[in-house]
């Protein structure tokens, strides 16, 4: 793959990096399921001349919950009948599956393992494909999300320097962490927060944000304009990648998108090179999910120490 | 020795605020901090009345504990146990880790967003990092069936606040079945049978199938 302009891209993307536009890095685990994600599935032998009677047979009476759309319906073998994929194991016992395709002359079944999950590169398809059951490819779907993803970088990048900029005017025993939250459709709606922690420990200033922000809609609501949930709609603008209790509350709030300057490797919640890397914008079980970037071009934000929680 | 009979008095506790919570249509859960046998601070949820998506219950107390005691409150909290009555989310969970509480005690699991076990271990990971809070130990299923049935009271009615509220009405509430623990997920079988006793060790080896009394 490596760098290039895909026609239906907003950005240049290098798509092993996950940078755009060479400025910002889209951060996400690039990790699938572990191993082959293999099943096992009923493989039915039939003569070619029975394809149109299996097939509707099987969408007739298979309403299988285990998803096998990736997977190539039939395969012909050298004395040309048709290998016939009839739903998973789990899904019928024999008996049932004889029952099915009762109208259908059958050759042969067998129970055989397939890849269960769509691979994500074309390598590992082929390789599944040759050692299990063809996969059906159609791209690689990474590439795909990553290309609908529309940043204005401008604009990121002035938030930045805006935030790097308050984060040199701390003073004292406070930290340079800096954060600001812009309402994406109405970006004068901005809040700003400076980490607090010498007063509350737990004043980071992502936690300050969002209860600025609903400090602002509880104002709001009493003017009897009109209402918004929580933090929906939100951009977070940070100075260093959030810990997990920051993290978390991102994902409570229903934020965005992220974006933020420097790493936390011992303590970041986001990277899935920090900490435990728990990528907490895009684990599977959370009921939200945004989208997290972090800024590569130099940008003059302090560094703080590895054990602070940010 | 401490007996298990004072942590189902404190669950108790955080039930009644939990109930609290419920009567202002909030997510009853319910915390009460105890510092040296001492109840010092409770709290319940307020996201609905603040608007705000992290004023759980946890973190009402922690405010009340850091107001009456801003000199102190880092000291006093590493002496003190939380009593909640569902398990703390990733956020709680990581800042509970990040004051190094003591100890944590919780009713039910929180199966989509508990941070002590069920999605994610705040409370034990990164252990082997030396500039690391200190970790703490959770013992879920302190009347998880009062936590449980306070939760199922509460997603009987309409949460108005969320946008395109569902309809619930074909809901009933179930009062016997209820969700067992897979304490494997929370602690050791050693922190177990510390807590809970020898004699009840037959619940944490077959998989929570049973519930801790307070007496038996």
């Amino acid at each position: 793959m490596g760098t290039k302009r895909q026609k239906t891209a907003h950005h240049t993307i290098n798509y092993e990096t996950l940078t755009f536009d060479e400025v910002l890095r889209n951060v996400r685990s690039l990790e699938g399921p572990p191993g082959e994600g293999l099943i096992h599935a009923w493989i039915a032998e039939v003569p070619a001349s029975e394809s149109a009677k299996v097939l509707s047979a099987i969408r007739e009476g298979v309403d299988d919950t285990v998803d096998l759309k990736h997977l190539k319906r039939f395969v012909k073998t050298a004395n040309g009948t048709l290998r016939t994929l009839v739903c998973s194991v789990d899904h019928m016992k024999r008996p049932q599956l004889e029952e099915l395709l009762r109208s259908v002359t059958i050759l042969n079944i067998t129970e055989e393992l397939v890849p269960g999950i769509y691979p994500t590169t074309k390598e590992v398809s082929l390789e599944l494909s040759a050692k299990y059951w063809p996969i059906s490819w159609k791209g690689n779907p990474l590439v795909q999300e990553l290309n609908e993803l529309k940043v204005d970088v401008p604009a990121v990048k002035k938030n930045l320097e805006y935030i790097a900029k308050i984060a040199k005017e701390t003073t004292g025993k406070q930290l340079p962490i800096v954060t600001m939250m812009v309402d994406s459709r109405d970006p004068q709606r901005r809040v700003v927060s400076v980490d607090s922690r010498e007063t509350n420990q737990l004043a980071h200033s992502v936690m300050r944000c969002i209860q600025e922000v609903a400090d602002h809609e509880v104002e709001r609501r009493k003017l009897g304009e009109e209402r918004d949930y929580l933090c929906f709609g939100y951009d977070v603008y940070t100075t260093h990648e959030p810990c997990a209790m920051c993290s978390m509350a991102l994902v409570h709030s229903r934020v965005s998108n992220l974006y933020y300057v420097n790493q936390s490797p011992v303590t970041g919640a986001i990277d899935p090179q920090s900490g435990s890397g728990y990528c907490i914008h895009r684990a599977l079980t959370l009921n939200w999910k945004f989208e997290a970037w972090h800024w590569l071009e130099e940008l003059d934000v302090d560094k703080i120490a590895p054990d602070v929680f940010v | 020795m401490e007996q298990l009979s004072t942590h189902f008095r404190f669950m108790r506790k955080a039930l009644e605020v939990g109930q609290k919570a419920l009567d202002e249509k909030e997510v009853p859960v319910g915390c009460v901090f105890v510092h040296r046998g001492k109840v010092i601070a409770e709290g319940s949820n307020k996201t609905n009345e603040t608007l705000c998506g992290t004023r759980h219950a946890e973190f009402e107390g922690i405010s009340q504990i850091v107001s009456t005691n801003p000199n102190s409150y880092k000291d006093i909290l590493k002496e003190t146990d939380l009593y909640v009555t569902v398990e703390p989310c990733i956020m709680c969970a990581s800042a509970l880790r990040q004051l190094q509480i003591k100890r944590v005690f919780f009713g039910c699991g929180n199966d989509r967003f508990g941070g002590n076990g069920s999605v994610l271990s705040l409370q034990i990971d990164q252990a082997e990092v030396e500039s690391f809070p200190r970790g703490y130990c959770c013992y879920p299923g302190i009347l998880n069936r009062e936590a449980v049935m306070l939760l199922r009271k509460f997603y009987l009615l309409e949460n108005d606040s969320a946008p395109q509220p569902t309809t619930k009405k074909t809901r009933n509430l179930i009062e016997d079945e209820f969700p067992r623990i897979e304490y494997k997920n929370y602690l050791t079988r050693n922190q177990f049978v510390e807590m809970f006793g020898e004699g009840r060790v037959g619940i944490y080896d077959s998989g929570g199938d049973g519930f801790i009394e307070e007496s038996s």
